[in-house]
């Protein structure tokens, strides 16, 4: 379990006693604090809800499911209950108590809390999210990530498959046709990794721009994504659907680990994608809420 | 990759550095990542400007940290610097800031406010006619430096050591102007504590020597509120946000508060006590906890002085414990819930379930008082005194969730001097009857100069504005207007104030972000710096500018106080020969003025442990980190200091005497930390107390004379009190016993969430949201009186009367009314400050004064469009005007509640309108002063004062001895 607490404590800014843990795991250099800044503030954010959540956005229910998680242990959740250090770490505690208790009932009901945790609330999101930080992060990072990867692979085959789909993953909503519903919720679902099945960081909406020879404009990933469809729809569709189909293969990884999370993601990949295509070739469509949506002053400046 | 041989191999390593009483993994991080612009980002953060919405107009900021000059709380700002404009755009909370991490109150990012105000003081600005008639020319610095240091030169030359005095409300910084005081060899201090918080300080004093709580909020299994310290108060939002987080662990929240607060809301016990019977109630739970062998007895065994008790009280008793407990038993078996529930009204059945409720915190018993009860009794500091005892039967003293002593949660680093004591005794500050005040006597000025018992050549008025804060208002314009006691008053504010009108010379000092200061403040079981600077002169810095002249940076001339003091103390020793100016000399560049890097440079390279090998890690020097980052935490989890065990090294020849007391020949350390502590005294051979004998093991205990907590002071005895030598009950001045047939208890001391004394008028975003005080009053009080909600009440108090809007309610105890007491701003003509001054007709006649509102404020036409949209005149009453002094005749403290009548307003009152004799405030001060024990009659020693008692600039030792047993005649 300590190997799960030491990743933990990686996942937090930078701090003096960082280096020498990341030497003891093998990891190339030292962590540098605008590298973490960029991957963790910037990137991929390392909070469950921001995965978990329908809003694709930090806190909401997604979060208090997490706090009740941390309640119905019997402890008081901390001010992030749903960041990756503070899972990780409760992951390796309750590892601890599983391994230190000599009463079999009761290391049994510690074995099933840290089952519950892993799969409700680490294994529902964190194997897509550690792929991506594998494509955009620095190589310290990268490696991090590599090695948390590996832990949580064993982790899972040593626990087994969740008995059913974690609740978060239960009953959500998917992503709606803009063409029904408008282009603001349809950009909101894009975002939000449970809906759409595709995780967009704001690497991959630079890497966009690049591939399609597209502006690049400052702002949110939302803003990002609206100017690159109302500069060339028919591009920003087509490549989007790109990703949603390579997220729909590579959420099939897991598969191997749970497949009832694995087909959930998969399919919610593979629907975004099949939508995608569409808008792409109802162009007419897709425009004009597109043009309606993107006001003169936001075109202009 | 192998995991399992990484798992071990960690854990290894854990377990290696553990062993060596190492911390292996760091703590969370602090940082609420999403909550705010990463640090690494500070020097280019980019954001969309808000107001240019729906344009996308990107704005790129250089973070700047500084520190809020609001309230005491010295939270972190963040100042946002625009890289084009260099304006300050907006300012947030400074994750950073172990202290308010990141959080801010409203008063915090209103700062703009106070620094765009269009009517703030830009230039010095000299009188042109007679004191307070409101003209004014524009001089340069030069100049006014030039006539105050003549005048501060002369009196020191001519041995006037008392005729200059400073005078400061809000501190903000942690001792350097003392020290400017101590250069010049004079005792020139005076502060406002008087006015606010001497009461819950001397309770705290007595007991454990230092005169400040630090509870620890977060970690308690009960809270005790004695105020509305979740919304004002000092520190009030760094122990808010700490409050709340032990409410979600699942602590009770206790509150006595006599009206409905926000705080209250909070409450799992909100208890309305009638004024001034707090420390009844808190008596009779700690007869509770006594009566039901409740209490922690090992430390009480262990810590309380009740040695010294039985010797003192009970010389004849055998001197054992198990004595002290049964006498314990019969001290406090008449503070019966019944009793409590007579003197306070509330149910005797409540208060007993809030006493179990405080039995069950055990060592996490988290109390706090400040201001409030202890801030309007006669005898309110017994409120913090029986507060604290709670702790001190629980043992919840310096443990987690309890409460520490201040000084172990506050890190004040030697700064490059130290000048000696000054070598005299004002007695204008200090004057002898209150020879256990717990600081200057600073509301009794105005009527010691009236007693012709000393003049002001030189009168500095720094952030303060006594005669709006102070009661008896009229009387400090009476000796400000009169230039035979106050030869040359120089006001140091940043904006318009009604002190500031009756001075020689307005200098304008900066805001929050235009200075410097350094401070540190008990928020929580550890010990932290916070750096306040000029952040457009920090900005350009970065941007490689050299800056040497805050002036240079701040808008207009507005400068800041450290280059003023060093400035001002070089006119007045230019040659050094007064002995001054080697105290504001560079020591890297003799013969040139210390520049504010070198002496904060020097306190960062030199005295904060950890500071220059955080700030290497970065690679950049010590001030270069905290003008960065802003502040620095030095220390975390502080724990039970007075557990701690003296070093051998540190007894040396050592004595014990009857009671523990242990006394060394061993030379005090210099420590780097030199926050203000007391000063037991050494014993007869000359040995400085060290430590005190627990069980046989020499520990390091409390700051008192004794060297534990004082449940018996010794000095209260000794000096003329013996009646309250241990913690008990003293009624009110406004106990029902002494009111006369239909008068009621006046608050007037509660704060406003959102404002803060007269700092915060300037600042239009908190003057939107409350610009009023009206009177509150409960509904069956209302009906007796025939007044509803907006009608006109005449408040008559002993000197004079207020009128002012009633506002019924039932969040006011039954039988009491309260007005806040920070509305009333008023200005004589157009200048000033017009957001929240009215502009008034001062009249005075025989029957002394009379104040009439002429306008309410009202939109006008500035450089800030805003302000021609304020939508309200009523900026409330000047209710403190009407109050004549009261001071404690132990404490000192302002007795701050009021015997009123209250009625409803005649036809011709209009409302804020006032009236007041100042003749009969002088005789109810002098009622007052009646009941004081003055030191030439009581001292034991022949001293003006306790020597081991606190104060913020001491004098040297031969200064204490009393010149001769006589007490100044009144001259009137």
């Amino acid at each position: 379990m300590e190997l799960f607490r030491s990743l933990a404590v990686l996942a937090e800014a930078p701090g003096p006693q960082h280096a020498g843990i990341g030497r003891l795991l093998g990891l190339p250099g030292a962590p540098d604090a605008a590298e973490y800044t960029e991957v963790f503030g910037f990137q991929l954010y390392p909070y469950a809800s921001v995965y978990l959540g329908p809003e694709g956005a930090l806190g909401g229910e997604a979060q208090d499911r997490v706090a009740g998680f941390w309640r119905a242990l019997g402890q008081t959740p901390p001010q992030e209950p749903d960041h990756l250090a503070s899972l990780l770490g409760l992951y390796a505690t309750l590892g601890d108590h599983e391994a230190a208790d000599d009463d079999a009932a009761r290391r049994a009901l510690w074995r099933h809390s840290r089952k519950a945790l892993f799969w409700e609330h680490l294994g529902s999101w964190i194997f897509a999210y550690l792929h991506k930080m594998q494509e955009v992060a620095p190589p310290y990072f990268r490696a991090w990530a590599r090695l948390l990867q590996v832990a949580l692979t064993e982790a899972a085959r040593e626990l087994g498959a969740p008995d059913r789909l974690p609740l978060h993953l239960r009953d959500v909503p998917a992503m709606t046709d803009p063409r029904a519903g408008g282009l603001t919720p349809f950009l909101d679902g894009l975002l939000a990794m449970v809906r759409c099945g595709v995780l967009l960081t704001r690497a991959d909406l630079a890497r966009a721009a690049s591939d399609l020879g597209l502006a690049l404009r400052i702002g949110d990933r939302r803003f990002l994504l609206r100017t690159l469809l109302g500069q060339d729809a028919w591009k920003a569709l087509d490549w989007l659907a790109g990703e949603a189909d390579r997220w729909a293969v590579c959420h099939l990884q897991v598969r191997r680990l749970s497949e009832e999370i694995a087909g959930f993601w998969h399919r919610r990949a593979a629907a975004t994608a099949s939508l995608l295509m569409s808008l792409r070739d109802d162009l007419n469509g897709m425009e004009a809420h597109v043009r309606d949506s993107v006001t003169p002053a936001q075109g202009a400046s | 990759m192998d995991v399992r041989n990484l798992n071990r191999l960690v854990s290894a390593a854990r377990r290696e550095v553990e062993s060596r009483g190492e911390t292996f993994y760091p703590g969370p991080s602090r940082i609420h990542l999403a909550a705010f612009p990463p640090k690494e980002r500070w020097d280019d953060w980019v954001e969309l400007d808000s107001r240019a919405w729906p344009g996308r107009v990107e704005r790129r900021y250089m973070l700047v940290p500084t520190t809020c000059f609001n309230c005491e709380s010295a939270c972190g700002l963040l100042a946002y610097v625009d890289k084009d404009t260099l304006q300050v755009r907006k300012f947030e909370g400074n994750p950073e800031h172990p202290g308010s991490r990141g959080r801010n109150c409203a008063k915090g990012p209103a700062t703009l406010n106070q620094v765009t105000d269009p009517d703030r003081i830009l230039y010095p600005l000299k009188r042109a006619g007679a004191r307070g008639e409101g003209k004014w020319v524009r001089v340069s610095w030069d100049e006014a430096l030039d006539d105050i240091a003549a005048r501060i030169r002369r009196a020191i030359q001519e041995g006037r050591r008392t005729d200059v005095m400073y005078h400061v409300g809000r501190p903000g910084e942690d001792g350097f102007t003392e020290r400017v005081l101590a250069a010049w060899g004079v005792d020139g201090h005076n502060s406002h504590t008087n006015i606010c918080s001497s009461g819950g300080r001397a309770g705290y004093h007595f007991w454990m020597g230092l005169d400040r709580p630090s509870p620890d909020h977060a970690n308690a299994n009960v809270i005790l509120l004695v105020s509305a310290h979740l919304e004002s108060g000092h520190y009030f939002n760094p122990h808010a946000q700490r409050v709340i987080e032990g409410k979600q662990r699942g602590a009770k929240l206790i509150v006595f508060d006599t009206r409905l607060s926000n705080t209250a809301t909070h409450a799992d016990y909100w208890i309305a006590p009638y004024p001034g019977s707090e420390a009844a109630i808190f008596l009779a739970i700690a007869n509770y906890l006594i009566q039901h062998d409740l209490y922690h007895r090992d430390f009480v065994r262990r810590w309380w002085n009740w040695q010294e008790y039985l010797a003192s009280e009970h010389p004849d008793v055998e001197p054992t414990f198990e004595q002290f407990e049964r006498m314990l038993k019969g001290l406090y078996r008449d503070f019966t819930f019944e009793f409590a529930a007579k003197e306070s009204g509330t149910d005797a059945a409540v208060l007993e379930e809030v006493a179990r409720v405080v039995a069950s915190a055990g060592t996490r018993l988290a109390t706090h008082t400040w201001r409030s009860a202890a801030a309007g009794n006669l005898g309110g500091w017994q409120v913090a005194r029986t507060l604290f005892l709670l702790n001190a039967l629980l043992g919840a003293v310096a443990t987690e969730g309890g409460t520490y002593p201040n000084a172990w949660n506050k890190f004040v680093p030697r700064p490059i001097y130290m000048p000696p004591h000054p070598p005299v005794w004002n007695n204008l500050a200090w004057p002898p009857e209150y020879p256990l005040g717990i600081f200057e006597m600073s509301h009794l000025l105005p009527h010691l100069l009236k007693q012709g018992r000393g003049r002001l050549d030189v009168y500095f008025t720094r952030v303060y504005n006594p005669v709006w804060t102070n009661p008896d208002g009229f009387a400090w314009i009476e000796v400000l207007t009169d230039e035979r006691l106050i030869g040359l008053h120089v006001a140091l504010s940043p904006t318009w104030s009604e002190t500031a009108f009756f001075a020689d010379y307005i200098l304008p000092m900066g805001h929050g972000s235009e200075r410097h200061d350094l401070h540190s403040y008990e928020q929580y079981d550890g010990q932290w710096i916070g750096f306040r600077q000029p952040v457009l002169r920090a900005a350009r810095e970065r941007m490689g500018e050299q800056i040497t002249d805050t002036r240079k940076a701040n808008p207009g001339e507005v400068w800041e106080e450290n280059e003023f003091w060093i400035a001002l103390s070089w006119r007045i020793d230019p040659d050094g020969s007064l002995g001054i100016r080697q105290y504001f000399e560079s020591k890297e560049h003799p013969g040139q003025k210390l520049s504010v890097d070198e002496y904060y440079g020097y306190i960062f390279d030199h005295s904060v442990p950890g500071l220059p090998e955080r700030a290497a890690a970065e690679g950049v020097k010590p001030l270069e980190f905290m003008r960065r980052y802003g502040a620095f935490e030095v220390r975390r989890t502080i724990g039970p200091l007075h557990e701690e065990e003296v070093p051998a090294g540190d007894l040396q020849e050592m004595r014990v005497d009857r009671f523990g007391r242990v006394y060394s020949a061993a030379p005090a350390r210099p420590s780097p930390n030199i926050v203000p502590q007391p000063a037991p005294e050494s014993d007869a051979d000359g040995r400085r107390p060290v430590g005190v004998d627990v069980d046989g093991k020499v520990l390091r205990g409390f700051p008192t004379p004794s060297g534990r907590l004082e449940f018996y002071s010794s000095t209260l005895a000794r000096w003329g009190w013996p009646e309250y030598a241990i913690p008990t009950y003293i009624k009110s001045h406004i106990h029902p016993d002494h009111l006369e047939p239909g008068q009621m208890p006046l608050i007037s001391t509660f704060r406003l969430p959102i404002q803060i004394h007269t700092r915060s008028a300037n600042a239009k975003w908190l003057d939107e949201i409350a610009h009023t005080n009206p009177l509150w009053i409960h509904p069956t009080d209302a009906a007796r009186l025939g007044v509803r909600t907006g009608d006109l009440v005449r408040v008559e108090t002993e000197i004079g009367y207020f009128v002012v809007k009633a506002w019924v309610t039932e969040g006011i105890r039954p039988g009491v009314v309260a007005c806040s007491h920070h509305m009333g701003r008023w200005k004589m003509s157009e200048g000033g400050q017009r957001q929240m001054m009215a502009t008034v007709a001062l009249e005075r006649g025989s029957g002394g004064w009379k104040m009439r509102r002429e306008r309410g404020v009202e939109p006008y036409a500035s450089s800030d469009p805003d302000t021609a949209k304020i939508w309200w005149t009523d900026v409330g009453v000047h209710q403190n005007l009407t109050f004549p002094v009261h001071p404690d005749p132990i404490s000192g403290m302002h007795c701050w509640h009021q015997a009123v009548q209250v009625r409803r307003a005649d036809p011709a009152d209009r409302d804020g309108d006032i009236a007041v004799d100042t003749e009969k405030a002088h005789q109810v001060y002098l009622q007052w002063l009646a009941h004081a024990r003055p030191a030439p009659r009581f001292s034991p020693d022949g001293t003006r004062r306790p020597y081991w008692m606190m104060r913020p600039l001491r004098p040297t030792r031969e200064a204490y001895r009393l010149p001769e047993p006589r007490i100044p005649t009144p001259a009137r």
